[in-house]
């Protein structure tokens, strides 16, 4: 059975506004996807949809089997909120937002917290998650007194500290120096070892085969247009092109997987023709 | 891409006869005030985190301690018990590794401008009678002034006692919520508010509220800052403050609607993280040996002081 399952759906932002467009997506438990668009195309809406934080305008969203309704998610749906919450984790993509607790520690245990997890287990937790991201000094700072890939990282400790299954990120390595960059995408490969289904919304092509397997590319008028192999979408330039996703200078260093320092700055004069 | 000739051409330096200096504008002073204020807040930091006495002590017990302790200053009608309760904080301020001078700025900053304001009238003999001690005024006549009747205006004895009973009693009170403040981070003010029975969600959105007055600010600061980049001081003055002023209440929108679209991704933020509508929450402190030696201590010392001032 996938973890999530939509069919036809639609979103219309303020009732008018359309944000997705008939939109049918079916993803494993598992599975590593990287949902690409340009600005506005409706990724940021998609991972707000699949957390059950905005509900479908037409058509149906499945999750576990069932279809998310505002209903369901509330107090009618039983265990299900519980069920969905431990399972389902979104880090947003403006971290100011994610991070409302006074303190950094608390803000890491906020979710476990709701989710009636034990003392012990939470206080374990906690410290397991810091020391992984290694923020521990930052315990008890307040969260608006961080720089801006401190806040990543604590927002991300918030969220895996509920260990959901099911990871989404709104373009996490927007606003990020390059370090942080790498380490970002050195922590999703360790995920995915684990075998969390990690579904990551990014304009950011340079990580995409190394986070994911499976892209989903979305037009800017908020369809679907290509689902397939990440090697091969990232190959397919006219497609890119046509999302506005490249530009027309855009090379890939062909699928030689390979590390080194270097820069694009200076490599930039030479003809592209050739 | 063509850039049109217009942003290839760059503008004419005037360097030798450019003006320099001239008055910050009020929205620039208000910024640099609530930089300040942040600041302060960030300066009070560095006492919360001194290894003194009452930072030593659970903020829960400090915070009934303290709130007990105000009340009994409240009952007190000697002033010189008062003042003595007023040297004690002087002392646990030193023991709390606050320095003093600070510490007592911060206190008589405001005491003037506020109770002071208050208590002034209550020296002279219109308000409160008694034997006068300087006679400012003598009248050879009864005056009648709404509901009071006076001959002369003095300044009483009673009257400056009762003065000096109020100051007296606001700085000690101020000074102790002063310790408690700068010895206790704000956000183990709130959580012990929960042993007082306020109830959790109005400690959250209180503490919600502190947080996101400094996003907000910094909001602020880079608008006007943006807006400075790209603007000129006009030199007509009158039309400049007006124009300063449209600008402020433009802003103020849309603050507004940011904020108001920031709380909506909060809410969505927290719900992701199993909000439902009630909070729950550990607590984390620990009463140790240090908080009950001081309760008895301050238990003791309220007794003793109410002793000394009713039954002495």
């Amino acid at each position: 059975m996938p973890v999530f399952e939509l069919k036809n759906v639609n979103y219309l932002y303020l009732n008018s506004i359309p944000a997705l467009n008939d939109i049918s997506l079916s993803i494993e438990q598992g599975e590593q996807v990287a949902v690409l668009g340009a600005n506005g195309s409706g990724k940021s809406t998609l991972l707000k949809l699949l957390d059950g934080l905005i509900f479908s305008s037409s058509g149906v969203a499945k999750a576990f089997g069932k279809i998310l309704t505002e209903n369901m998610l509330d107090g009618d749906g039983g265990d299900f909120p519980q069920f969905f919450r431990k399972k389902v984790g979104l880090i947003f993509q403006n971290s100011e937002a994610q991070l409302f607790c006074p303190t950094v520690l608390d803000e890491i245990k906020f979710g476990p917290l709701q989710l009636d997890i034990s003392k012990e287990d939470i206080n374990q937790r906690v410290n397991d998650v810091m020391e992984m991201l290694n923020i521990e000094n930052l315990k008890d700072r307040a969260p608006y007194t961080l720089s801006g890939g401190e806040k990543k990282k604590v927002a991300i400790a918030s969220v895996l500290s509920i260990n959901p299954d099911i990871l989404l990120l709104d373009e996490p390595t927007n606003g990020l120096d390059p370090r942080t960059q790498r380490w970002l995408v050195e922590l999703l490969i360790e995920l995915r070892k684990t075998g969390k289904t990690i579904i990551i919304a990014t304009h950011d092509l340079d990580i995409v085969e190394e986070v994911s397997e499976r892209a989903v590319v979305f037009s800017e008028d908020h369809r679907i247009v290509a689902d397939g192999k990440a090697q091969a979408i990232l190959n397919d330039t006219e497609l890119l092109l046509k999302v506005n996703l490249i530009h027309e200078h855009y090379h890939r260093h062909k699928e030689i997987l390979h590390r080194h320092r270097h820069a694009h700055s200076s490599e930039h004069n030479h003809n592209h023709s050739d | 891409m063509k850039i049109p000739d217009w942003l290839s051409e760059s503008a004419p330096c005037t360097c030798c006869t450019i003006s320099v200096g001239g008055k910050k504008n009020f929205v620039e002073k208000t910024l640099v005030e609530i930089a300040c204020m942040m600041e302060r807040s960030i300066f009070s930091e560095k006492y919360v985190s001194a290894k003194g006495f009452l930072q030593s002590i659970d903020p829960r017990v400090k915070l009934i301690t303290i709130l007990l302790l105000i009340i009994t200053i409240s009952f007190i009608h000697k002033t010189e018990i008062i003042l003595g309760i007023y040297a004690l904080t002087l002392v646990f301020a030193y023991l709390s590794k606050v320095e003093l001078f600070f510490f007592i700025k911060r206190v008589w900053l405001f005491i003037p401008i506020f109770s002071g304001m208050v208590a002034f009238p209550a020296i002279f003999n219109i308000f409160t009678p008694g034997e006068p001690l300087i006679t400012l005024l003598q009248f050879n006549r009864t005056i009648h002034f709404w509901i009071f009747e006076f001959t002369e205006i003095s300044i009483t004895r009673a009257g400056v006692l009762g003065a000096l009973l109020f100051i007296s009693r606001v700085a000690t009170s101020v000074s102790l919520i002063v310790l408690l403040t700068l010895t206790t981070r704000w956000t183990d003010v709130m959580k012990s508010l929960r042993t007082l029975g306020v109830p959790q969600i109005f400690i959250l959105v209180l503490s919600m509220t502190y947080q996101y007055i400094f996003l907000l600010i910094r909001v602020v600061q880079e608008m006007h800052l943006a807006k400075k980049s790209r603007t000129i001081r006009t030199n007509r003055t009158g039309e400049g403050i007006e124009k300063e002023q449209n600008w402020v209440a433009s802003r103020i929108g849309t603050v507004l609607m940011k904020s108001y679209k920031m709380s909506d991704e909060i809410h969505s933020a927290m719900v992701s993280r199993g909000f439902h509508g009630e909070i729950k929450s550990h607590g984390t402190f620990k009463i140790r040996n240090i908080d009950r030696v001081w309760t008895i201590f301050s238990l003791a010392f309220i007794t003793g002081v109410i002793w000394l001032n009713y039954l002495v």
